[in-house]
């Protein structure tokens, strides 16, 4: 386990997110779209929560991209991070695709999250292949 | 070199997984509660089918994916290595679900159910993989 490895991915994707679900890029169209409240503010308890608990989701998303990248498949260097990051990135964006589908969310929410997702782990595994 | 009977019978199992992971007998009405997805509908037999193949399309990918990860697998992939695989690349699947969860405000529960089909349906697709 690469411990410096996996908090930098992390950081970096939380910090992806922070600027992706901005105002100047997408964030008037998620909420449109996935229909949040928005004049509904959380409390700053409750802001801090989600954001701890999103950090530490993301910190298991760069360990177990470090599992796949480091240990278990053939190859090294920054290609290979970014080619497992980027399988890691569809998976997962497949896996919120069924979900969405089910629960009838528009092309528009799932292609802001599926790209959020895309260049966030392309970003981590390369960060996992360098450091 | 891809094995399409691989695949296809992963897809197939996750197709089945889910129509029992969601039924009413298991997490079907939860689910439809917490998510907000009215239960009594009729949809047009044809809109039925397109959902359906829509769906077994993104479990095909889903279970291309993890075959691809096993083709890079350094050494021989016996089942365990398919059930690593699987079981991991359903708890990254959960990280994804729980972080849409959290931002949408849904309840842990509705969390729960979608993570815990992602990790039973990979960890079924990366043994039928590793096997075939």
């Amino acid at each position: 386990m690469h411990y410096l490895g996996i908090v930098l991915a992390a950081l970096a994707m939380f910090a992806l997110g922070s600027v992706w679900f901005s105002p100047v890029l997408f964030v008037r169209a998620w909420i449109r779209e996935s229909g949040v409240d928005a004049s509904q503010k959380p409390t700053p308890k409750a802001m801090a929560e989600t954001f701890g608990l999103t950090l530490l989701l993301l910190l298991v998303s760069a360990a177990i991209l470090s599992r796949f990248i480091d240990n278990w498949t053939e190859g090294e260097g920054i290609v290979h991070g970014l080619e497992v990051g980027l399988l890691g990135g569809v998976w997962v964006s497949v896996a919120t695709g069924i979900n969405f589908l089910f629960e009838k969310k528009s092309m528009t929410l799932f292609l802001i999250d599926a790209g959020y997702h895309l260049v966030g782990f392309a970003v981590m595994g390369v960060i996992l292949a360098l450091v | 070199m891809m094995h399409i009977l691989g695949i296809l019978l992963a897809a197939v199992a996750g197709f089945i997984l889910g129509g029992l992971w969601y039924s009413p007998a298991l997490f079907g009405h939860v689910w439809a509660r917490e998510s907000g997805t009215p239960e009594t509908h009729n949809p047009d037999p044809k809109a039925q089918i397109r959902f359906f193949v829509i769906l077994l399309v993104l479990l095909a990918a889903t279970a291309v994916i993890l075959s691809c990860i096993m083709m890079r697998w350094a050494g021989p992939v016996l089942w365990r290595d398919g059930l690593k695989a699987g079981a991991l690349g359903g708890l990254l699947a959960g990280t994804v679900v729980g972080m849409d969860a959290l931002f949408e405000r849904k309840s842990p529960k509705l969390f729960l159910i979608n993570a815990g089909y992602y990790l039973l349906s990979f960890c079924v697709m990366g043994v039928i993989l590793s096997l075939l």
